[in-house]
């Protein structure tokens, strides 16, 4: 039976906390590195930490934002209340996101007592703790740290003018510290603060400040001693990036800047260069010159500039590397690299010198703001892929864009954090899209000639391999026969038919025919695996165009349903109300044309993968294509498009029958996209002219349309469209038209017959598509 | 009775939809928009049709260069109460352009009953109401109309109408449209404003030929 009811608190005892901090922040250096780090997300511009020698004591100081005091009481003494849990605010709507929650500790980490000045815009606030009040038995309210109002300056804080370093006590009294900030003075320290603990504290520092800090973050760290050349903390990461991306908005231009330093040719450099096929300004750009592009605004957003000015600098920076890989592709050694990205965030962005988070924070919804991971989603390729896109992953780029209080479209979101979505953020999104896209191309060109030529080193280092060990056997089975020959001129002639038979023993080992043979089977079964993996590659890429062709016209097949569906319906009702049999039975004739066109349909869509088009044989391409172009002109006749077809007669080709009939559905299917697209004219023609002719070793498929031709993004370089979720409408807040797959198809199928595009009449013509291919045959 | 207008670029349901709407609900009577080209014709034919609420095909662009949702655009722009409809082959999500509302998107299967289907009469019954609600409210404000535009007749009449001059031609143009108002003579639809323009600029042109022939 219960007896009274009573509530017991839970509780904690102080010493606990405190050793749960310290579990967090045991070293020396990451204690370091979060009093850092806490100074960088209040957005100060310089960071000091000086151990004074004479006094015994650390001085800590930043110029950042300061701390009300209602962000002391509910996040600095809150313990565990990080800031990544609820975030704050400051009166200049920037939100703060330093770890709060166990940062303070860092401070116990380093000294028993601790002072602590922080101005705010609302005033100046002293507050004190004695780290040693967390031992013996007190629960953690009991706790107490003592904080008062005053009107002292961070400098007068600090003493400025009784320091014995009186160079950087000079030089701190430029730096701005007469507003808001955080200074600590820390006493008791635990550590020995000898050279060798300094010269240890530099190094980490060095190595963990991203390059591009430097730029609105200083850190000046020193003792009595240090003169004001060797205080400031240089990033040992300057140099150490893998690619430095500038790029610049003036205007309706965006000018681009790509430097490589990722590479690395050990010596042999003049050989790979060769070898793997490198021009003279590629050869330039490995030696330190920027490659530097210019393109339109216009052309990237497909609309004028509606930002104004703005800038930035991105670094591309990886974290990991195989060896493999980096013997391939003559990269440099990344070893000892930090994830930088996760320490000061990813792709940030600057107002006027002034943070707007949360864009690029790491750990935030926010982080990866350009969507980068989601696009490497959709194309995963390898750097050496031939045809698939290599995109960089959200983890390995960091960078700042600056953009100022004068550009327009870009007002800050008063409900949420950022910037507010619309036309300007979209347009941002879209040049910073188009600018890493520029760098990922050029890497991709550098890391496809890289794997084009390992492979071509490889086959031909194994063909050499074989070659020296046939040779081997030969030379020792020609030795022992020379021997054979010897003993038997030495020895009697009733001796000779046994080492007859001896002398044959060694000869089928090193038979070099039978070795080849063994050989030939060999590659022959791998070509034969080869084989199916591309067979069962072709069949995927036919379900591939069997979904585009379905899905872009899917309009015209759910017409058509709906049509059918609503002759029955009507038929249905006019029988049973009217009693009209003319008019029923106009409905079901109707209907029954509809299901005739809808048969059309079928013909280029699911007949596409049916069984006899799966094989390969040779073909006569105009027999071949005879029943499928009648299908197509009936489909276009009904979209009142001309078609004018010729195909040669005698043109042979070794092929699937369905890779040439994909390759046509999705040029098709292109055109008759761009005839219905909403331009406010009609067009004067709609027509499409496919002739196909032959060639020595192969033939030509000469294509074209009336129609209104590639949208200015593609206008200049058309050659983008063959790459992969490349589509006239992917841009960011637009629903996308295109599966941007077709073309990419197209590409690859061209690229398996050894096979050619042709698509710069593009950049002459005013109107229409172009595109001549040349197909090389295997065996034509 | 209420006129529903429909613009398809090819209207082979016309008919079909037409009986239906005929048998469902006699207040409705289907009007089928046809030999125009341009988005003006089209304007010119609402008025001429006297229409009280608009159905448009959205898939457009092929024939006429735009597609239904601009038009819709477009109409609006004029007559700002008639209430525009779009029917569509396409998932009426995949209508992008934000020019129209969902609530005034429909498949174009509404039409199909598939022999008394309960659901989906019950849709299509749904759907001629509002229908009919849009009509009746475009109708209604047209009426109210008509006591804004006598009192703007007035001035016009006494040559006070200064800055209502827009307003005065645009109410002209709908309820005479519809019937509502009666004629003007042409020289009543001047704008006053443009009249003493002229004035100036005649001025203006006189003074100058003075001045080059001395």
């Amino acid at each position: 039976m219960r007896g009274e009811e009573r509530e017991i608190e839970f509780n904690v005892e102080a010493y606990t906390a405190r050793l749960i901090g310290r579990e967090n922040v045991s070293k020396l250096e990451g204690a370091v590195l979060e009093i850092v780090k806490n100074a960088y997300d209040a957005d100060a511009k310089t960071f000091c930490l000086y151990y004074s020698e004479s006094q015994n004591c650390i001085f800590i100081m930043d110029n950042g934002c300061g701390m009300t005091e209602d962000i002391i009481k509910t996040h600095w003494m809150t313990i565990g209340n990080s800031s990544k849990k609820s975030k704050y605010v400051t009166p200049g709507k920037r939100i703060q996101t330093g770890a709060k929650g166990i940062g303070r500790f860092a401070l116990d980490r380093l000294s028993d007592r601790c002072r602590m000045l922080t101005i705010s815009d609302q005033g100046g606030l002293e507050w004190i703790v004695n780290w040693e009040d967390f031992d013996g038995n007190k629960k953690i309210s009991d706790v107490k740290a003592k904080i008062f109002d005053t009107d002292v300056s961070l400098l007068e804080y600090v003493g400025v003018d009784s320091w014995m370093n009186a160079e950087l006590a000079q030089y701190i009294k430029t730096l701005n510290y007469g507003g808001t900030g955080t200074v600590f003075c820390l006493e008791g320290l635990h550590d020995t603060w000898d050279d060798k603990t300094l010269m240890r504290l530099r190094n980490h520092l060095e190595n963990l400040l991203p390059p591009d800090v430097a730029e609105d973050f200083k850190i000046l760290f020193f003792a009595d001693t240090t003169d004001r050349n060797n205080a400031e903390i240089i990033s040992a990461n300057v140099d150490s990036y893998d690619y430095k991306i500038d790029f610049q908005i003036k205007g309706d231009d965006l000018e681009i800047q790509i430097l490589r330093n990722e590479f690395d040719f050990r010596g042999k450099e003049q050989t790979v260069f060769k070898e793997a096929d490198f021009g003279l300004e590629d050869q330039q750009y490995f030696h330190g010159k920027q490659k530097e592009e210019k393109h339109s605004v216009q052309e990237v957003c497909g609309k004028q500039n509606c930002i104004g000015d703005f800038s930035g600098t991105l670094y591309f920076y990886k974290i990991t590397q195989t060896a493999k890989d980096q013997e391939k592709f003559y990269t440099k050694s990344i070893t000892g690299r930090a994830n930088l990205v996760k320490r000061f965030g990813g792709i940030k962005l600057y107002r006027d010198k002034f943070r707007v988070r949360p864009y690029g924070e790491y750990g935030d919804n926010d982080f990866d703001w350009l969507e980068l991971s989601a696009r490497r989603n959709r194309s995963p390729a390898g750097l050496g892929h031939s045809t698939g896109n290599w995109r960089v992953g959200a983890e390995q780029i960091f960078g700042n864009v600056a953009i100022s209080r004068d550009n327009i479209n870009l007002e800050d979101d008063a409900n949420r954090n950022g910037i507010q979505e619309g036309i300007g953020l979209t347009q941002l999104k879209q040049i910073l899209l188009f600018t890493i896209g520029e760098f990922e191309r050029d890497r991709q060109s550098v890391g496809r000639k890289l794997a084009a030529y390992e492979k071509a080193k490889d086959e031909l280092a194994k063909k050499m391999e074989e070659m020296r060990r046939l040779a081997e056997e030969r030379k020792k089975w020609e030795e022992e026969r020379a021997q054979e020959e010897r003993s038997k001129k030495e020895q009697g002639r009733e001796q000779q038919q046994e080492k007859e038979l001896l002398r044959w023993e060694p000869a089928p080992s090193a038979n070099p025919t039978e070795v080849n043979a063994l050989l030939d089977a060999m590659e022959q079964r791998k070509e034969q695996e080869l084989q199916e993996l591309r067979d069962e590659n072709k069949m995927l890429q036919t379900l591939a165009t069997t979904g585009i062709v379905t899905n872009m016209f899917m309009h015209e097949i759910r017409t058509l349903t709906n049509n059918i569906g609503q002759e029955l319906d009507s038929a249905y009702e006019a029988l049973k109300y009217d009693n009209d049999m003319d008019y029923a039975t106009k409905n079901i004739m109707r209907a029954i044309t509809l299901k005739k066109n809808f048969r059309a349909w079928f013909g280029i869509t699911i007949e596409s993968i049916k069984k006899d088009k799966r094989m390969r044989k040779k073909q006569n391409l105009k027999t071949m294509l005879y029943g499928f172009m009648n299908t197509w002109n009936e489909i276009l006749r009904k979209n009142r498009v001309i078609l004018h077809y010729s195909c040669e007669d005698n043109i042979e080709f070794w092929c699937f029958e369905f890779d040439i009939e994909n390759i046509i559905s999705n040029l098709i299917s292109n055109s008759m996209v761009s005839f219905d697209r909403e331009m406010e004219t009609v067009l004067e023609k709609r027509e499409i002219t496919l002739s196909i002719s032959a060639l020595e070793n192969g033939f030509l498929l000469d294509y074209s349309d009336t129609g209104w031709g590639l949208v200015p993004k593609y206008k200049e370089r058309p050659e983008m469209i063959l790459e992969a979720f490349e589509s006239s409408r992917t841009l960011i807040g637009e629903e996308e038209d295109g599966t941007g797959m077709g073309m990419w198809i197209v590409n690859r199928t061209v690229l398996e017959y050894n096979g050619s595009i042709d698509l710069s009449e593009n950049r002459r013509a005013e109107m229409g598509f172009y595109i001549k291919i040349q197909f090389v045959g295997r065996g034509a | 009775m209420y006129r529903v207008g429909y613009i398809d670029d090819e209207p082979t349901q016309y008919e079909n939809f037409s009986r239906k709407l005929k048998r469902r609900c006699d207040e409705l009577e289907l009007v089928l928009l046809e030999d125009c080209n341009t988005k003006e014709e089209f304007l010119d034919k609402i008025f001429e049709k006297q229409i009280d609420v608009l159905l448009i095909d959205y898939k457009m662009a092929g024939t006429y260069g735009f597609n239904g949702t601009s038009l819709i655009n477009y109409i609006n722009d004029h007559i700002r109460d008639l209430e525009c409809f779009i029917l569509t082959a396409v998932d009426k999500e995949q209508i992008t352009d934000g020019l129209v509302a969902e609530r005034n998107r429909f498949p174009k299967t509404i039409f199909d009953t598939e022999a008394e289907d309960t659901q989906k009469i019950t849709e299509l019954n749904d759907f001629l109401k509002s229908l009919k609600d849009s009509a009746a409210v475009f109708r209604t404000r047209r009426e109210q109309k008509v006591e804004r535009y006598k009192e703007l007749l007035k001035k016009k009449k006494a040559g006070t109408l200064g800055v209502g001059e827009e307003e005065f031609l645009e109410l002209y143009k709908v309820l005479s449209s519809y019937g509502m108002v009666e004629k003007l003579p042409a020289n009543m639809l001047n704008s006053e404003f443009e009249e003493k323009l002229d004035k100036l600029l005649n001025m203006g042109d006189e003074i100058i030929k003075k001045h080059q022939q001395e």
